[in-house]
């Protein structure tokens, strides 16, 4: 049984494609299988960061795909999860170094070895983007509740219609969700999103300062258990499985009585 | 039989029949769809109903009188073949018919005339040097924007773009490669219809015959040579089993006589222009352009940028079931939304059409002139 290629993109650059990518990998492999993160930010490299990973690069995809080495050589296991490899972009090169084929035969490999390929791609729809979705079988599209990456996030589901006959489902992950300033009507809400884009929603993250905290650490928070946001992310991994988990509960009213104190006193916590 | 018919005759007013729907809940659908598409229509005239042999109870006749009063109609009579539905009117205080119900007139086809019009359509020549003049012109915009990779496209190409926009072809779509199949089927499309055989559900179970004439016809298209023909209508990232597009004949230039009928919504990004009357059932997001030289028709949400009337034509309109357009252009006339919330994306005002009424834009809720 060969394994599923999910391409994770988004349009617009700084909407959590990365993230997205770490914390989905690290929340699969949590379940049992077997996977593989391929940056394809070629010359722009963060994925390595986020897992906390970048001491242990030796070599990366452009080596790989320039047979300058094996592709054994160039996975890095995670210090975490045994089941979870990650493959990292050159920061040296830029996005011409590989083209549509060679990706197309690389994740072709991959897909031997592992379960889930999971590809972070880089932000634009040029050739970075056209390299990373061009071996994918699924799609990711991450988007924030604003105007400027809805508006690149239909695009980017345009592009991806385009391609129906590679990629067969796209589905949407709507990141950064503030729940507060929706019920204020400060910020659009997941029908708001969902009316323009019409695709299927794969699933909402809150906004998170751990986030912040979990990139300059190394450690992606769907590995810990007690953040909304790894909560989400986990719950997206299972739906990605095949298991139906509803929606976690955005409303603010819904918090209990201690939480709304502290949200009272400290209102920059979501 | 239809599921609702209107029909009208001097003396005897109008009568609503819906004896054709199955049952209540479908007739109840369509005499409050068709009654309130134009409610200011139907007051002061004399208007019947006729259930047919719909069975109904006393609750499910007030429903449907409930309905015929929130346009202003008290109907003369319902006209009803159930013995059930009788008694219930009796308690609804409302009469019978009197005699029998007006039905549909009569009307018997000449066969033949329609055999003599098809010999009146363009001879199967022109049609296919039509058809090698798109592949051509697709082949040599495709190796004109084929970059030294191969396939791949960059910023510089609006030039380009804005080349094939003037001479009438604008390949909005960035991947020509991705298309061939899709403008093939567009072609095939094309030969269907000038065969007389519409509407769209009727073109859509041919194609599969037509087709197969498409290819064993291939080999005379490559040879065929550009003929005076041109075809000024575009192509688009489109679903490929739901688009169909008039020929332009060189002869007639008049705009109005050629439609471009889309069925799909249409995403950031992407453009269609056409040199006519331009249909399309979906939505038009923010990001995308549509530009007509005739009318602009849009069954969905209008939220991106409209421009009707191209050539200069002033009677241009357009119109959607929900108009919030980024801007809305008719001829030289611009006009952009007012200020507010701008992505509360939810239908606001119903159908409204957009037309140029003194040099100025302004939007009239639709309704029926």
């Amino acid at each position: 049984m060969s394994g599923r290629v999910i391409v994770i993109t988004s349009g617009k650059g700084g909407v959590g494609k990365t993230t997205a990518s770490a914390n989905l990998g690290v929340a699969i492999a949590a379940t049992g299988v077997s996977v593989v993160l391929v940056d394809m930010d070629i010359g722009l490299r963060n994925l390595d960061i986020l897992m906390g990973l970048e001491n242990r690069v030796v070599y990366n995809l452009v080596d790989v795909i320039e047979e300058r080495c094996k592709l054994r050589q160039a996975l890095v296991k995670d210090k975490r999860h045994p089941n979870l490899s990650l493959l990292p972009a050159a920061q040296t090169r830029d996005k011409t170094a590989v083209t549509s084929d060679q990706m197309r035969d690389l994740c072709e490999e991959l897909k031997k070895i592992f379960d889930f390929v999971v590809i972070d791609s880089p932000a634009g729809i040029e050739t970075g983007f056209q390299n990373a979705v061009a071996g994918a079988d699924e799609a990711i599209v991450v988007c924030t509740p604003e105007m400027s990456s809805v508006r690149d996030a239909d695009r980017i589901i345009g592009l991806l219609e385009a391609r129906k006959d590679e990629i067969e489902q796209y589905r949407l992950v709507i990141n950064r969700y503030r729940p507060n300033m929706v019920q204020a009507n400060d910020m659009m809400s997941v029908d708001d999103v969902l009316e323009i884009l019409s695709v299927q929603l794969l699933g909402i993250v809150p906004e998170d300062e751990e986030i912040i905290i979990s990139t300059n650490k190394g450690e992606p928070v769907s590995g810990t258990d007690n953040t909304r946001s790894g909560l989400a992310f986990r719950n997206i991994a299972r739906r990605i499985r095949g298991e139906d988990v509803p929606l976690m509960d955005f409303d603010a009213g819904s918090q209990s009585w201690i939480n709304r104190l502290v949200n009272f006193f400290n209102p920059a916590r979501v | 039989m239809s599921k609702i018919a209107i029909i009208s005759q001097p003396n005897e007013g109008v009568l609503l029949d819906v004896s054709g729907c199955s049952d209540l809940k479908e007739a109840l659908e369509y005499l409050s769809s068709t009654l309130q598409a134009s409610n200011s229509f139907w007051s002061g005239l004399n208007v019947s109903i006729n259930v047919g042999k719909l069975s109904l109870k006393p609750s499910e006749v007030a429903q449907i009188l409930a309905i015929a009063k929130g346009v202003g109609i008290s109907p003369a009579g319902v006209y009803t073949t159930d013995s059930d539905t009788i008694s219930s009117l009796e308690d609804n205080g409302v009469s019978l018919g009197k005699g029998a119900p007006m039905a549909l007139p009569e009307v018997s086809l000449n066969t033949s005339s329609i055999e003599a019009a098809e010999s009146d359509e363009p001879e199967e020549g022109k049609v296919q040097s039509a058809v090698s003049s798109i592949k051509v012109r697709v082949r040599d915009a495709f190796q004109a924007k084929r970059g030294p990779e191969g396939g791949q496209l960059d910023g510089d190409d609006d030039d380009d773009l804005l080349q094939d926009r003037l001479e009438g072809v604008d390949l909005a779509t960035e991947d020509i490669r991705q298309n061939e199949k899709r403008i093939r089927k567009t072609i095939v499309k094309r030969k269907i219809h000038i065969t007389g055989e519409f509407p769209a559900a009727e073109a859509a179970e041919t194609s599969g015959k037509a087709m197969k004439v498409m290819d064993e016809e291939e080999e005379e298209i490559e040879e065929a040579e550009e003929d005076e023909i041109e075809l000024d209508t575009e192509t688009v990232e489109t679903d490929e089993e739901e688009q169909e597009e008039d020929l332009e004949d060189e002869e007639s230039p008049a705009a109005s006589n050629t439609t471009m009928y889309l069925r799909q919504t249409l995403r950031s990004g992407q453009t269609i222009s056409h040199k006519g009357h331009l249909i399309i059932i979906g939505d038009v997001n923010p990001g995308a352009e549509v530009m007509a030289e005739g009318d602009i028709t849009i069954w969905g949400s209008l939220r991106g940028i409209a421009h009707a009337g191209i050539g200069g034509n002033t009677d241009a309109e357009i119109r959607a079931l929900n108009l919030q357009p980024i801007q809305i252009r008719i001829a030289h006339a611009i006009a952009r939304a007012p200020d507010k919330p701008r992505w509360k994306y939810k239908a606001s005002h119903g159908p409204e059409t957009a037309r140029l009424v003194a040099d100025k834009i302004r939007v009239f809720r639709s309704r029926i002139e």
